[in-house]
């Protein structure tokens, strides 16, 4: 069973992403509610892969994942961004994250976004 | 700021809800509010700069607010405005704004969002210099969530 690793500030998200993963055979290991936590959690639990919110507060999505990579260069990150942060998204790719979800999202695209990046 | 803009926020928000709570969402009368002037239980408070500067905020009653909790969380009884349905509700803000960005953008106006805020309570009065555009949404089966957009065009 793939471990997960979410990192959302908002609980609902957080809470949302969980429900879908779980129902779909992956355990979620960890949860974290901004970027600076998240980057503590990952070295603690070191997750299979991680879902990592982009605006968040103490550390954003984008400077978490530059630390997760630097720590684990292999690190699966996919950034879960809200429409309109186009640019933001870029920049994770540019950085090291291996996919991104745009929120509203389906259930069904996150499941096949999250098999990709694990090659599953 | 240009009035044929307000049809991007309507926009925006109708597709939203949709997605996220599959019903329709019915156009009500836009009107202007002039300040300071109550408002109801609940506004998620996003602030926004760019081409367009000012702050857009989303109004509606408790219940209402429950009502779509309540649906973004699959069906979920919500008796009370708690952790889980108050960061369920200003997510749904958070994705209107999102989109709305999206579609400025696509008219080549570019603008950014902050995260939202969130304030409840009883006889609440907000005051602003600009007058607020004020667009009434009935979501069907659930209440009123009124888009509230004090903000103007930066040239």
């Amino acid at each position: 069973m793939k471990r997960v690793l979410i990192v959302d500030d908002a609980a609902f998200m957080r809470m949302a992403i969980k429900n879908i993963l779980q129902k779909n055979n992956f355990e979620v290991v960890g949860e974290a509610e901004n970027g600076l936590v998240g980057v503590k959690k990952y070295l603690e639990l070191q997750p299979d892969l991680v879902t990592m919110d982009i605006t968040m507060p103490e550390m954003t999505g984008l400077d978490a994942l530059k630390q997760i990579r630097k720590l684990d260069s292999n690190a699966n990150v996919v950034m879960v961004s809200a429409m309109g942060q186009e640019s933001m998204v870029k920049d994770s790719i540019i950085n090291g994250a291996k996919s991104f979800i745009v929120k509203p999202f389906k259930e069904d695209h996150v499941l096949q976004t999250l098999n990709k990046v694990l090659g599953l | 700021m240009k009035a044929e803009y307000i049809n991007t926020f309507i926009e925006a928000a109708q597709s939203v809800m949709s997605m996220v709570c599959g019903v329709e969402a019915k156009l009500g009368k836009v009107h202007l509010r002039n300040s300071p002037y109550a408002v109801n239980q609940v506004i998620i408070m996003i602030g926004v700069i760019g081409k367009i500067k000012g702050q857009v905020w989303f109004e509606l009653s408790v219940d209402t607010a429950k009502n779509i909790a309540s649906v973004m969380m699959g069906g979920m009884p919500v008796e009370e405005f708690d952790e889980i349905s108050r960061s369920a509700v200003s997510e749904m803000g958070n994705m209107i704004m999102g989109n709305t960005s999206t579609l400025f953008a696509n008219q080549s106006v570019n603008i950014d969002i902050t995260p939202p805020s969130l304030l409840t309570g009883e006889k609440i009065e907000l005051s602003n210099k600009i007058s607020t555009i004020v667009v009434p949404l009935e979501m069907e089966g659930l209440g009123i969530f009124s888009i509230n957009v004090a903000a103007e065009e930066v040239n």
